[in-house]
C-alpha cells in the first residue's frame, strides 16, 4: 500500500462442514449434521508511509446447524488491528526482488458473544496478541513465493458457568486460559498486472489445549490443529480504477478438535488514493 | 519505492514506535492470561456454633450412634497418649510443601471438598456414548469399567443418588462421630499440649 491510500471493500465467507475430528478422530454426528458458518467481513487498509500499513478487521457471522436442536448464533465478531512494516525490500539473484515483512496484530471481542456453544459459537472470545514475520520473493516475470509465519498468545476466557471440565480435570472457575497458537504458511503464485493468483499451505498448531471427549461437545481451549490448503484470484478491473474483485476457496486436510470445513468466498476491494 | 534511501534513515525509529505499541498490547494480553488452578482456593473455614448435641440427632441410614463402637481413648497421663503427642509434634516439624497443601485443602470444609470431588466424577462421566457405525448404542460394562462408554453413567438421575449417598454418610459419619467426641470429652491435643501448634481455625470440639 502506498502512502495515504485506502483499500476498503467487504468479504462474503461461506464454510461448511459435515465430518469433523473429535481428538484425532474422523467422524460425523446425527446431532448437528453439516454446520455452516457465513461471514460477511469489512476490512481497510492505510498507508500511514510506502512501509507502514495500518489494518483493521470486523465480521459479522452467522452460524447454524442441518439437523438437530442446536441453535445457530449470529454477531459482530471481534475486531483485528494489525500493523504491517516493510522491513526490507532489495533485489535478489537479479531475477527479482526480496521482502521482508513484519507485522503485529492485536484482536479483541466487540459483541458479548459466549465462546462455550462450539461448533455454533461464532467466536472463541478471547483477546489477543500476534507477531508475523514475511519473507518474499517476487520474481521480475511475476511468480512469487512466500513464507510467513506468526505467534499468538491468546488471554483468558470467561464463561457463563462456574466450573468446566476440560484435558481430564474439573476447574472450579468460569476463567479458561487459552494456550498459545503457532501458524505458518507457504505460498506461491503469479502476479501480474490486473492479476494476482496465489495458492498456498498453511498450518495452525495451538500449543496446548485438551482434546474433545468421545461424544462431548468442542471446548473453546481444545488443541485446534489444521491444514489447510487456499487459492484465491484477485482481479483489477480494467473499466472502474482502484476496484479489486477476489474469489477464495480453501479446504481442510487434516485437523484435531475441529470441522473439515470447505469455505469459499467472494468480495471487492476498493482503493482511493489522497 | 522512490526516496528510499531518505525513508531507510527514518524508519528504526518508526520501528521502534510500532514495536513500543506491540509490547503495550503484549503486555495486556500476557496480564490476563494467568493460569486457572484446578483447585478451587478457599479461605479456611471456621465454625459458628459446635453443634454439641448432634449425637443426639436423627438416623436416616444406622440404627443409632452406637452401630459403629469407638475403643475410650488411653488416659491423658498415660505413656500411649503421651508417645501419640510426641507422634504429633514430631509430624508437625517436618511437614512438606504437600502435607502442609492439603492441610490448606481440607481448611477449606470437608464437606465442601468432598463435594467437589463428585462433582469433579460426575462431569468426568457425564457423556453420552457415541452411536456405532451401525447406529445402535453400547451400554457400559461393569466388567469392563473403562472401555467405551465409561461406567457408570453419571446422568442427572445417576448423579444425583451419588450425591445423596455420599452426603447422607456424610451426615450419618458425623453424628456418630460427635456422639463419641462427647461422649470421651477429650480436649484437642493442641488444648493438652501448648507444644502442639493448631494448624487450622480451633473450635471447642473434643478430640
Amino acid at each position: 500500500m502506498p502512502k495515504k491510500a485506502l483499500c476498503t471493500g467487504f468479504i462474503y465467507t461461506h464454510d461448511s462442514w459435515d465430518e469433523y475430528w473429535e481428538g484425532t478422530l474422523k467422524r460425523s454426528n446425527g446431532n448437528i449434521g453439516a454446520i455452516t458458518t457465513q461471514s460477511v467481513a469489512w476490512m481497510g487498509a492505510y498507508g500511514i508511509t510506502d512501509r507502514l500499513n495500518a489494518i483493521a478487521m470486523v465480521p459479522y457471522l452467522w452460524t447454524g446447524a442441518s439437523q438437530g436442536v442446536l441453535q445457530g448464533q449470529s454477531g459482530v465478531q471481534d475486531l483485528s488491528l494489525a500493523l504491517k512494516y516493510r522491513l526490507l525490500e532489495t533485489p535478489f539473484t537479479g531475477a527479482g526482488s526480496l521482502r521482508v515483512i513484519l507485522a503485529a496484530t492485536a484482536g479483541t471481542p466487540l459483541s458479548d458473544y459466549t465462546p462455550d456453544f462450539l461448533p455454533l459459537s461464532i467466536g472463541l472470545a478471547s483477546s489477543r496478541f500476534s507477531g508475523r514475520s514475511t519473507l518474499y520473493f517476487h520474481a521480475d516475470s511475476g511468480f512469487f513465493v512466500n513464507a510467513t509465519g506468526a505467534y499468538t498468545w491468546r488471554g483468558n476466557v470467561t464463561l457463563d458457568r462456574p466450573a468446566y471440565f476440560t484435558d481430564g480435570e474439573l476447574h472450579m472457575s468460569d476463567e479458561v486460559q487459552m494456550p498459545d497458537v503457532f501458524d505458518y504458511s507457504v505460498s506461491t503464485g503469479y502476479i501480474k498486472g490486473a492479476w494476482q493468483v496465489p495458492i498456498s499451505f498453511s498450518q495452525q498448531l495451538t500449543l496446548g489445549g485438551g482434546d474433545i471427549r468421545r461424544q462431548d461437545m468442542p471446548f473453546v481451549s481444545n488443541k485446534m490443529n489444521l491444514s489447510r490448503v487456499d487459492a484465491l484470484v484477485k482481479y483489477a478491473l480494467p473499466w472502474v480504477r482502484g476496484l479489486q474483485v477476489q474469489v477464495a476457496a480453501a479446504h481442510i486436510v487434516s485437523g484435531r478438535n475441529v470441522g473439515q470445513g470447505t469455505t469459499l468466498s467472494a468480495g471487492f476491494l476498493y482503493t482511493i488514493g489522497f | 519505492m522512490k526516496n528510499e534511501s531518505t525513508r531507510t534513515i527514518r524508519a528504526p525509529r518508526r520501528l521502534a514506535s510500532a514495536a513500543l505499541a506491540a509490547a503495550v498490547a503484549l503486555a495486556g494480553v500476557a496480564a490476563c492470561s494467568r493460569s486457572i488452578p484446578t483447585l478451587e482456593e478457599l479461605t479456611p473455614q471456621t465454625a459458628n456454633n459446635d453443634d454439641a448435641g448432634a449425637g443426639s440427632w436423627k438416623m436416616i441410614l444406622l440404627s443409632g450412634p452406637t452401630q459403629f463402637t469407638v475403643a475410650p481413648p488411653s488416659a491423658v497421663s498415660s505413656d500411649a497418649y503421651q508417645a501419640e503427642l510426641a507422634a504429633i509434634k514430631t509430624a508437625q516439624a517436618n511437614l512438606t510443601q504437600a502435607q502442609k497443601d492439603a492441610i490448606d485443602y481440607w481448611s477449606g470444609g470437608a464437606v465442601l471438598r468432598w463435594n467437589q470431588i463428585l462433582r469433579e466424577l460426575v462431569a468426568r462421566y457425564n457423556l453420552p456414548p457415541a452411536p456405532r457405525d451401525d447406529g445402535s448404542y453400547p451400554a457400559p460394562d461393569a466388567n469392563n469399567p473403562f472401555a467405551d462408554p465409561a461406567f457408570p453413567f453419571a446422568n442427572p438421575p445417576y448423579s444425583a443418588r451419588a450425591y445423596s449417598y455420599v452426603t447422607a454418610a456424610q451426615f450419618e459419619a458425623l453424628k456418630v462421630a460427635w456422639y463419641y467426641k462427647y461422649q470421651y470429652n477429650r480436649p484437642s491435643p493442641s488444648r493438652v499440649d501448648s507444644g502442639i501448634q493448631p494448624l487450622m481455625p480451633t473450635t471447642d470440639l473434643p478430640s
